[in-house]
């Protein structure tokens, strides 16, 4: 089975218990959870979230899907769809109307601990709670009755408000329109002790709950909002452990490093998921600041009005990356951001030593180079249908030269170097070596290298034919590219940004935006040796291998685009995630 | 109940070479039974699925021994074309490629072939690390496979001119000028004569008969002007090798390790395989010959074999009919000393009991245990079939019930219906499986 | 049923011709029977290889700090008397590396100076071949000197695994034997963590019959053994591990102490440290830091283990061996590096040294293309290790006689 499939029909298992459980008192739910909470989950506009994932092209794409088809057929489908025509008859209504008329009001999920929840669900509709209530409770006795047994269900009056327990890990209570439902009873009187407001402080009065609400205030028509208690669930050690280590690998750590940091940092963070028009959008805040301009990690952090620039647009563009980042203080700092020297390290920075000329490697290569990154990666068009057999996308990254007239030349001698390397040590393998040319494309003289297809035998390894390395540049841009179409594509968008440059987008440190049909194009073609891989690393059967690429590939294209940005916000980190419908 | 014991009394055997190699019959003293068909089924083909044992209990020894010999063609023939094809395409990764072997390992249908296969490359023992590309590699597992049931001859003769055996054995240049002693050397020492029956003579005229021949660009390559025209070909030296009935004692040993025994026969017993091999080199009528006869079925060979890590792992999928992401299983194999594509030096694996000590059992404990885990690199692909799931049949399924009944009694009352992987894993651990 | 030895004896016509089975089983099972069984292991001395890949400035690691040659070519990289943590008026170690200069204090550590290898190539893949191998004029070697340590290591007892390589790169060729296998065992990995049920534990100990079956009695002599060292491993595993720092050659030096503790019979561990590859310590470019940390790490780690084994009295029992494929330049080059070079020191620590430097100073004035020469033959200090320590016959291992160092109390 496909691991996300799976995971589906658990979480509507898990927004049909919601319903069960739940309705609209005066007291915001917040009042009633306990201010030790881990994590409060508000779900606001329960029937938008239904209707998108039940509706939204993304679902409706996986269920069209055999593999959803097959999933149907296994045993454990059979059962929930049993338990929903159950859930259906209780209430006379079909589910969803059912799940709207008993959480309408909304639904609060809060952990208090491991296996300590507690869910707080407003009802539009009173009277199916109330049936629902009863119904359950006649069930449950007869099922007892049936097998010679007492009826299981516990009744006992708490804070003047009537209990019931089935069971050792459900405990529950309705008042008015609103049904709290608790993993264990000592919490379902917690509660209760609150709303009758005594006992320990209130989720409501909390700072981090108040202050994490106040930083989403302008998102407050969103459908869902979740409040972590950071500080809270840093004291689990595993979690801290996680957060403390430091990162390993540089590139991880260029791109990390300010994430981490904030977690570290952070007491409390806030989300919030809204769906408009089908598409859904995920905004995360912490109280993590961002750091002073000497920190360790204010490399990745622009002062307003700079950030990241609009990411740059060619054809058959399957994800586009901007960051602002400077390297010269990144790489200054490495010896506290990644203190591992891995073998991999001590040979880039040996190679690099050859390639500039021993120049320094942090002031006078990184330091001539401003912060704004851009990277693309596209599908690639082969002539005359000469395919490799493994078609790689064409990547290149965009960077912005301080001293263009300069540092040009210095970066096309260091690249001419590093061909000469690579050429030198295939030569050695008895490997094919790249051909250099310098051909001209609207009007700028660039310099790529190929491998010639001389002497190429069918059947043998193609791969290098996926790679045509060039660099050029473009005013004070400098792009290297793994192809030459993606190069002259980028000269193009260069170019029309000489006219309208691009605009920095303020306090973002990185954006990267996907398109999920051309990202399923690219899969699509490389589907024969996805397949082959899968096999062996799945130990599938080829017809299993070929059902979860296609499957793969079908989700891929109908998340449509997403959009990452994150930056800060009033000098607080912040991420927004954005799933736009395939069009 | 399980009969543990074969009373063999005291370690001597009969030194009667023509009852030993002559044919099995049942008979009321030596009934076909589930353990001679497990037996079969370990040594023919890594192990047998139930339904296997079932059919060949029915069939008795002959007729099973026909259909793993000589596989049906129309299972045999689309299975290797597509498992080429698939293997081809993912030859330019030694990693993926050993995880195709072990993957043919597990689903052939003529699962004889690549125990055989297996034999020679032990027996060759190129290192793909030297041979230098996947692509290099895959051709000389296919000249092996290809000859594998054929003839020592061909395959000897296409194998020293294989661009795999001249970069694995350090002689990717073979120079009129520079003769390569050392390649020699190694041709005679384990693929010919044996030590003692060469000379430095032989050797120096062996290296002559090479030159001539390089790798380059993964290609073998015969360069006339670098041959010693005085000296024999290629062929000449593969013909002077066979020649010599050292050559075919030394394969009929080896042989005999493979199918028969890690306990090593004495010199009567083989001198009817080196007849049987000499001057034809014919492998397959041999190895029916040893799989048919009373030997084989005796107890001088039940057991007497140690199972490499890959064949106790294979072994395992086989029988409990899974299929397991080989990719995983290929590094696992290869921190226990199984890297299937690199045998560790020109005399390639170890002997059998050398692969047995504390540390090698704990590692085999571990793969098995994650080979069966419900979650890991394994996904927990590999389970007993659901209406199977019964103790006992666990029992006669891995070692035939053959075990000490206190032995089978423990492990029995320690198992649970539901956690049968347990007690498969349990048996996995015992010393009776660790044999073949 | 299957034919018995018996049955054939009995089928027989000529029972003159008989045999004794027993006479053709390998060498090493006849031995188990008696040796296998009661062999202790807890006088075992232990050997911990720890390979340095990517050649070692062995002139930035203990340092000449007063010599002019060294003051006048090394512009980025001199370290002055007061950097160095000096052990005499003439060498200190790097300041990054106090562990070593605390082991070599209490006489825990033991500098071999100038070691090298005849006729270095100076190149790292042949190089460290001749280190692993310890066999530099072969060509085509089939197997290294650990890897042969340990084949005859297993003669002596074959039930127990001679040697193990612990680290998550590719096992390194010094390991590679020509009849014993070699497990890689990683210190994130699941290995050796699985747990024996009481009903095998019982099937285990039910005896089978020796008599029948020889392969049989060994495995299963072997199978008791290592439900045994399980056992030992868990409990090993569970104590509390001494205070190592967060690098993977502690993890791995951590690992090793484990197994150590856990008395498996492993006689010959081997690490590393710089990633495999052409390796961490290739600084031709940016050493300073670079190679700062690296022997910030190797020292860490080593002082960490050694005070592990010392706080559990395993320390008299075990020996530390470091090795790097070669030294390096004595002058920069133009990338604030060093280059390919050719005597290095190599560092010994453990419970039984007699501590201090052995052999001459690395000398700066006699140099070979700009690297200091070797003065001692690095086989020598295998030879020490192998036949003062392992109590090995070195010759059998190195192929020839050299002479040993005195170097153990």
């Amino acid at each position: 089975m496909f691991r996300p499939l799976s995971l589906l029909p658990a979480a509507m298992v898990f927004v049909l218990t919601a319903s069960i459980a739940c309705a609209q008192t005066a007291a915001p739910a917040a009042d009633w959870i306990p201010d030790t909470a881990l994590i409060v989950l508000e779900v606001r506009q329960p029937q938008t979230l239904v209707d998108y994932a039940v509706d939204s092209s993304l679902s409706q794409a996986m269920q069209s899907s055999p593999q959803w088809q097959q999933a149907k057929a296994q045993p454990n489908y059979a059962k929930f769809q049993q338990g929903v025509a159950f859930f259906e008859r209780l209430l006379e209504t079909d589910w969803r109307a059912g799940i709207t008329g008993l959480t309408g009001g909304g639904v609060t999920l809060a952990v208090l601990g491991e296996d300590q929840v507690v869910m707080i669900a407003d009802a539009a509709d009173v009277r199916l709670l109330n049936r629902l209530h009863n119904t359950l409770s006649i069930f449950a006795q007869t099922a007892a009755a049936n097998k010679g047994q007492a009826d299981p269900m516990r009744t006992w009056q708490h804070a003047g408000i009537n209990c019931y327990s089935f069971n050792a890990t459900e405990a529950h209570a309705l008042i008015d329109n609103r049904l709290v439902l608790a993993s264990r009873a000592a919490i379902l009187e917690r509660v209760l002790d609150l709303r009758a407001g005594h006992g320990e402080g209130v989720m409501s009065s909390s700072v981090g709950y108040r202050a994490a609400l106040q930083a989403s205030s302008s998102h407050d028509q969103a459908a869902a909002f979740t409040y972590v208690n950071v500080a809270a669930v840093k004291q689990n050690p595993t979690v801290a452990a996680g957060l403390n280590q430091g990162i390993d690998n540089p590139l991880a750590a260029l791109l990390l490093a300010p994430l981490a940091d904030a977690a570290r940092q952070a007491k409390w963070l806030a989300a919030t998921l809204d769906v408009r028009d089908q598409a859904l959008s995920m905004i995360t805040t912490t109280d993590a600041h961002t750091p002073a301009a000497n920190a360790l990690t204010s490399f990745a952090y622009p002062s307003s009005p700079d950030g990241a620039l609009a990411n740059l647009n060619t054809p058959r563009r399957l994800a586009a990356m901007s960051f602002y980042r400077d390297l010269h203080a990144f790489y200054a700092a490495k010896d506290e951001l990644f203190p591992q020297r891995t073998s991999g390290l001590i040979f880039f920075e040996n190679m690099m030593g050859i390639f500039f000329t021993g120049r320094d490697l942090t002031d006078e290569v990184l330091g001539e180079l401003e912060p704004h990154i851009r990277l693309v990666v596209a599908e690639q068009t082969w002539p005359n249908g000469r395919a490799p057999q493994v078609k790689l996308p064409g990547f290149a990254v965009v960077f912005q030269m301080k001293n263009p007239d300069r540092f040009s030349l210095v970066a096309e001698e260091a690249w001419q170097k590093a061909l000469g390397m690579v050429n030198f040590t295939r030569g050695q393998q008895a490997l094919p070596g790249l051909l250099i040319d310098r051909p001209t494309y609207a009007g700028i003289k660039y310099t790529s290298a190929y491998f010639s297809d001389a002497g190429a035998t069918s059947g043998s390894d193609d791969t290098r034919f996926n790679l045509r390395p060039c660099i050029a540049r473009v005013g004070d841009h400098l792009i290297l590219s793994s192809t030459e179409s993606l190069t002259c594509d980028l000269i193009d968008s260069l170019k029309r940004e000489s006219s309208s440059p691009a605009k920095a987008q303020p306090s973002r440190h990185s954006l990267i935006e996907v398109d999920g049909a051309q990202l399923g194009s690219i899969l699509n073609a490389n589907r024969d040796t996805l397949i082959r891989k899968n096999m062996i690393e799945k130990g599938n059967t080829q017809a299993q291998a070929e059902g979860e690429i296609n499957m793969l590939i079908t989700i891929v294209r109908a998340i449509g685009s997403a959009r990452v940005e994150v930056g800060s916000r009033d000098n607080h980190p912040q991420i927004t995630l954005q799933l736009a419908p395939a069009k | 109940m399980p009969a543990t014991t074969h009373p063999a009394g005291d370690f001597v055997v009969m030194d009667n070479p023509r009852h030993a190699w002559a044919a099995y019959e049942p008979d009321r003293d030596h009934p076909w039974d589930l353990k001679c068909a497990a037996h079969l089924y370990r040594r023919t083909a890594f192990a047998g699925t139930w339904l296997q044992l079932q059919q060949a209990m029915r069939d008795g020894p002959h007729q099973t021994i026909d259909r793993l010999i000589n596989p049906p063609r129309e299972q045999v023939d689309p299975f290797n074309q597509q498992h080429d094809l698939m293997e081809a395409a993912a030859a330019n990764s030694i990693e993926q490629l050993r995880a195709w072997w072990l993957r043919r390992m597990i689903t052939t249908p003529d699962p004889l072939t690549e125990i055989m296969t297996l034999f020679w490359h032990n027996r060759f023992a190129v290192r793909a690390d030297r041979a230098g590309s996947g692509r290099v590699m895959l051709g000389y597992l296919r000249l092996l496979r290809a000859q594998a049931m054929g003839q020592y001859g061909p395959m000897l003769s296409a194998a020293v001119r294989d661009p795999a055996v001249l970069k694995g054995y350090d002689a990717e240049a073979n120079r009129k000028a520079k003769p390569n002693n050392h390649f020699a050397r190694r041709l005679l020492r384990r693929l010919g004569p044996g030590d003692g029956h060469y000379t430095k003579a032989d050797v120096a005229a062996a290296a002559r008969s090479m030159t001539g021949w390089f790798a380059l660009r993964g290609n073998a390559r015969f360069i006339e002007r670098e041959h010693d025209a005085a000296a024999g070909s290629s062929d000449d030296l593969v013909r002077h090798m066979l020649a010599d009935r050292a050559t075919a004692e030394q394969l009929a040993r080896d042989l005999y390790r493979w199918l028969i025994s890690d306990v090593d026969p004495p010199a009567t017993l083989i001198e009817p395989l080196i007849e049987a091999l000499y001057p034809g080199y014919h492998i397959k009528p041999v190895v029916e010959m040893m799989l048919r006869s009373n030997l084989f079925f005796s107890d001088v060979a039940y057991r007497h074999r140690v199972k490499s890590p890959v064949e106790l792992a294979v072994g395992l999928i086989r029988s409990l009919e899974g299929l397991v992401p080989t990719e995983p299983l290929g590094r696992d194999l290869t921190a226990l000393g199984h890297d299937v594509l690199n045998p560790p030096t020109a005399a390639g694996w170890p002997h059998g009991p050398r692969w047995i000590n504390t540390i090698s059992l704990l590692g085999r404990a571990d793969i098995v245990g994650s080979l069966l885990a419900a979650k890991g690199p394994y996904e927990g692909k590999l389970d007993i079939a659901p209406d199977r799931r019964d103790a006992t049949f666990v029992l006669n399924l891995l070692v035939q019930n053959d075990l000490p009944d206190a032995a089978a009694n423990a492990l029995l009352a320690d198992a649970a219906p539901d956690h049968l992987r347990q007690l498969i894993h349990a048996v996995c651990c015992l010393p009776e499986y660790q044999l073949a | 049923m299957i034919h018995s030895r018996r049955d054939l004896l009995k089928a027989s016509l000529g029972t003159s011709a008989m045999f004794s089975l027993s006479a053709s089983m390998p060498m090493f099972m006849r031995s188990i029977a008696c040796a296998a069984a009661k062999h202790t292991s807890t006088d075992d001395t232990v050997l911990v290889v720890v390979q340095l890949t990517g050649g070692n400035d062995g002139l930035n690691t203990l340092v000449p700090f007063d010599h002019d040659a060294y003051a006048r070519s090394r512009h980025t990289l001199r370290l002055t008397r007061r950097d160095v943590l000096a052990i005499n008026d003439h060498f200190g170690f790097h300041p990054d590396m106090p562990g070593f200069e605390r082991l070599y204090k209490d006489g825990h550590l033991t500098v071999v100076q100038s070691a090298g290898c005849p006729n270095n190539p100076r190149n790292h893949d042949p190089a460290r071949l001749n280190w692993q191998t310890a066999e530099p004029s072969v060509k085509d070697p089939q197997t290294g000197w650990i890897g042969r340590a340990i084949d005859l290591t297993a003669t002596q007892a074959p039930n127990r695994p001679a040697g193990a390589f612990v680290g998550n790169i590719a096992q390194p060729f010094a390991m590679n034997a020509a009849e014993s296998v070699v497990p890689t065992i990683r210190s994130d990995g699941p290995i050796l963590q699985y747990q024996s049920t009481p009903g095998l534990n019982a099937a285990l100990s039910v005896p089978r019959d020796i008599n029948s079956n020889p392969m049989l009695d060994f495995t299963s002599r072997c199978a008791i053994d290592a439900a045994a060292a399980q056992r030992r491993l868990a409990s090993s595993a569970n104590r509390p591990a001494g205070n190592y720092p967060a690098y993977q050659l502690a993890d791995d030096l951590r690992t090793v102490a484990q197994l150590i503790r856990a008395d498996l019979g492993i006689r010959l561990f081997y690490v590393e440290l710089g990633g495999g590859g052409i390796g961490g310590f290739d600084n031709h470019a940016n050493q300073k830091d670079n190679h700062a940390a690296l022997l910030s790490q190797l020292a860490g780690a080593v002082t960490a283990f050694i005070d592990d084994l010392k706080r559990d009295r395993l320390l008299d029992r075990v020996l530390l061996m470091t090795f790097s494929e070669f030294g390096r330049t004595v002058s920069e080059n133009g990338r604030r590096g060093t280059g390919h070079g050719e005597a290095a020191p190599m560092f010994l620590a453990g419970g039984r040294l007699a501590g201090g430097l052995i052999g001459p100073p690395m000398n700066l004035d006699d140099l070979v293309d700009d690297a200091p020469r070797a003065a001692i033959d690095f086989r020598r200090v295998y030879a020490t290790a192998l036949s003062q320590w392992l109590r090995l016959d070195s010759r059998a291992i190195l192929g020839a006689d050299f002479t040993p160092l005195a170097m153990f109390t």
